[in-house]
């Protein structure tokens, strides 16, 4: 038996995430590289992906949140006023309300949810942060 | 890789984010980061009465000033973040590629170069596992591939630091703020009087000791402060392995061996631009994916190992269970083998070579007793041998000692003049190192019909390509004989009832 197994499967966990030192905030994967950006006033020209999955929209900027992680201890900040757009499969639908919940706190300009295994059905895609007024009206 | 056009933010996303940021901020943390960037006596002059301003104590202020400029230090590190690859990869593919990649520049035994794999990848495992075995490169003689594996496995590291010529405080400071892997060439020179560093790379060996205490400036006082120096490090260096053995103890061994002429390795600067880039970013993806496993992991360890050596292949041979496919039984093997592979190298032993050729040349023999060698060894009393023991000539022991660098010892031979049994060397044992290790390998019409392998450690053809299996079977290093130590071929009579040409073995190594 290992000595230090707890403290090890918290550095597992955090691992996979990269820690802050200000109340414990985690970034997911290719999330630091997004902060990053913001903080030296850049953003991605595309929207950005938040997918649960390696495999989905690799050509897109995204962040990529692992399997079993608490959703609160994610960091989002780097999504403030920016569009984003959430990609799942079945298999993680039962995390999407939580995600959305999330990512409305750090206030995105825009947020929609689309189900892959929906696809070709109405509710595939959900609108649930539309663009301002004016750009709706133009189809962003 | 993951890249994406990059434009401007509008002045709307700017602002909302600048908000954001400094809203989610409690007033405390604001005032610790802003504590944080001061000098240290600017800090010290003002971290009472902050402390007491927001109501904590000196020692809370202190902590959470510390991990802020850990922070900062990490954010302004200067390492280039490597992003985890973007497809999913196979562990086991991964290891074979790293290998087939080692071995592409690299003089090295396969088994080698497999242990080599593991060790880097265990750099990336590096917040899960319990012991962090420095990778000892180790070479009789310069010129023989020490800096360039040094180099190939940082390459594939990560934060990655070439350390040569750090100082002691700067390397605690270093591991504290950064967590690098380090790699340190020629320490022999580095480590030479120079207890301090020593220590310090033995304490990062062992995550759960791995500190060291230093004294630090307070004000006009010292205070004890404690620095972490965990972490994987690889060293290089001519006869390394005769550090202290302290260090070695902690170090899984890499022998390298100067190239022989026919032998063909690329060069590091005619790699592919994205070669190593690529294979580190299946590392990060490797250990994203699998960190949990390999926490878990619990490896059947070799009885034969010590408890030493044993900590040190532990993380290895977990990475190998983790990965699959035949990685857990290759690994087990190359450990057996790494760790079999004892050898104590010295200059001198060059020049012993040397000397050793000149006599079967002038001699023209193609064997020779261990007696008759030492005589023509010191026929010559210019030869540092004739008085190579205090004064003495040269005696057996010394020459085995000597001659054990390059895995070559006595056997029992049969001479030209029919006596057998004699303890003695046969030229065919030679042949191979002096190709290796002199600059005019022997020219001579006396070798044996069908020489000897000099060890059990011929290095296997390096491969045209990367692809790993076309690199020969290691399983198929022939075993060594029981009993008959003379080749058979060169008998004039049938031995022990042996009536065809059987298949030369090597010798046993004997001390």
């Amino acid at each position: 038996m290992r000595t230090n197994d707890r403290l090890s499967r918290s550095v597992v966990e955090g691992r996979q995430l990269e820690q802050s030192y200000c109340g414990q905030r985690y970034f997911p994967a290719y999330g630091k590289k997004i902060m990053k950006l913001r903080q030296s006033g850049k953003i991605p020209s595309q929207i950005i992906m938040v997918v649960f999955d390696w495999e989905i929209a690799k050509s897109y900027p995204r962040i990529v949140i692992p399997d079993e992680v608490p959703i609160e201890k994610l960091e989002f900040t780097y999504l403030t006023g920016l569009p984003v757009q959430i990609v799942y499969y079945d298999k993680d639908a039962h995390r999407i309300d939580v995600v959305v919940q999330a990512i409305l706190k750090v206030n995105p300009c825009f947020i929609a949810t689309f189900g892959l295994d929906l696809l070709d059905t109405e509710k595939a895609r959900m609108l649930i942060k539309p663009y301002e007024v004016i750009q709706d009206k133009e189809g962003a | 890789m993951n890249s994406f056009k990059i434009i401007d933010a509008t002045p709307e996303a700017q602002d909302a984010f600048n908000e954001l940021s400094d809203k989610q901020l409690s007033s405390y943390e604001k005032t610790v980061l802003e504590l944080a960037k001061l000098k240290s006596f600017e800090y010290d002059q003002i971290r009472k009465d902050q402390a007491k301003a927001l109501g904590v104590r000196n020692s809370t202020l202190d902590a959470s000033v510390k991990a802020a400029q850990q922070t900062i230090s990490q954010e302004d590190a200067p390492f280039t973040d490597i992003e985890p690859y973007s497809e999913p990869i196979e562990p086991a593919q991964l290891l074979d590629n790293i290998t087939a990649t080692i071995l592409r520049f690299i003089v090295l035994d396969k088994y080698q170069a497999q242990i080599a794999a593991l060790w880097v990848s265990a750099c990336w495992f590096v917040d899960v596992i319990h012991a962090a075995p420095i990778a000892l490169i180790n070479a009789p003689e310069k010129a023989c591939g020490k800096t360039q594996l040094l180099t190939v496995l940082g390459k594939l590291s990560p934060r990655s630091v070439q350390a040569s010529g750090i100082s002691p405080s700067v390397l605690f400071r270093m591991i504290e703020a950064y967590q690098p892997a380090l790699f340190i060439d020629e320490i022999e020179t580095v480590l030479k009087d120079n207890d301090d560093l020593r220590g310090l790379i033995n304490a990062g060996h062992t995550r759960d000791s791995a500190y060291v205490w230093r004294s630090v400036a307070k004000g006009d006082d010292f205070e004890a402060k404690r620095f972490t120096v965990w972490g994987m490090k690889a060293i290089a260096g001519i006869n390394a392995i005769k550090l202290a053995e302290t260090v070695t103890s902690r170090s899984i061994i890499f022998e390298l061996r100067r190239k022989k002429s026919d032998e063909k390795v690329q060069r590091l600067r005619q790699a592919e631009p994205d070669l190593f880039r690529k294979l580190a970013a299946k590392l990060a993806r490797f250990s994203y994916d699998y960190m949990t496993k390999v926490n878990d992991a619990q490896p059947s360890l070799p009885e034969a190992l010590s408890d030493r050596d044993q900590d040190n292949f532990e993380p290895l041979l977990s990475i190998a269970e983790v990965a699959g496919g035949h990685w857990p039984n290759t690994a087990l093997k190359a450990t057996l083998k790494l760790s079999n592979t004892t050898l104590s190298t010295q200059s001198t032993a060059n020049e012993l070579l040397a000397d050793i050729q000149k006599v079967f040349k002038e001699k023209e023999i193609g064997k020779i007793s261990t007696a008759d060698l030492i005589t023509a060894l010191c026929e010559n009393e210019e030869n540092a041998w004739a008085a190579y023991n205090r004064g003495q000539p040269l005696t057996p022991r010394q020459l085995a000692r000597l001659l054990k660098s390059y895995n070559i010892a006595s056997k029992d031979i049969r001479l030209d003049d029919g006596r057998t049994g004699i303890k003695g060397f046969d030229i065919g044992q030679f042949t191979e190192t002096f190709l290796r290790y002199l600059s005019t390998p022997l020219e001579n019409t006396h070798l044996s019909a069908t020489p000897l392998q000099a060890n059990t450690h011929t290095a296997e053809p390096v491969a045209a390509n990367n692809n790993v299996a076309d690199i020969q079977n290691l399983d198929a290093t022939p075993e060594p004989t029981p009993d008959k130590d003379y080749s058979v071929v060169a008998a004039k009579e049938p031995v022990s009832g042996v009536a065809k040409k059987e298949p030369i073995k090597p010798s046993h190594l004997r001390i």
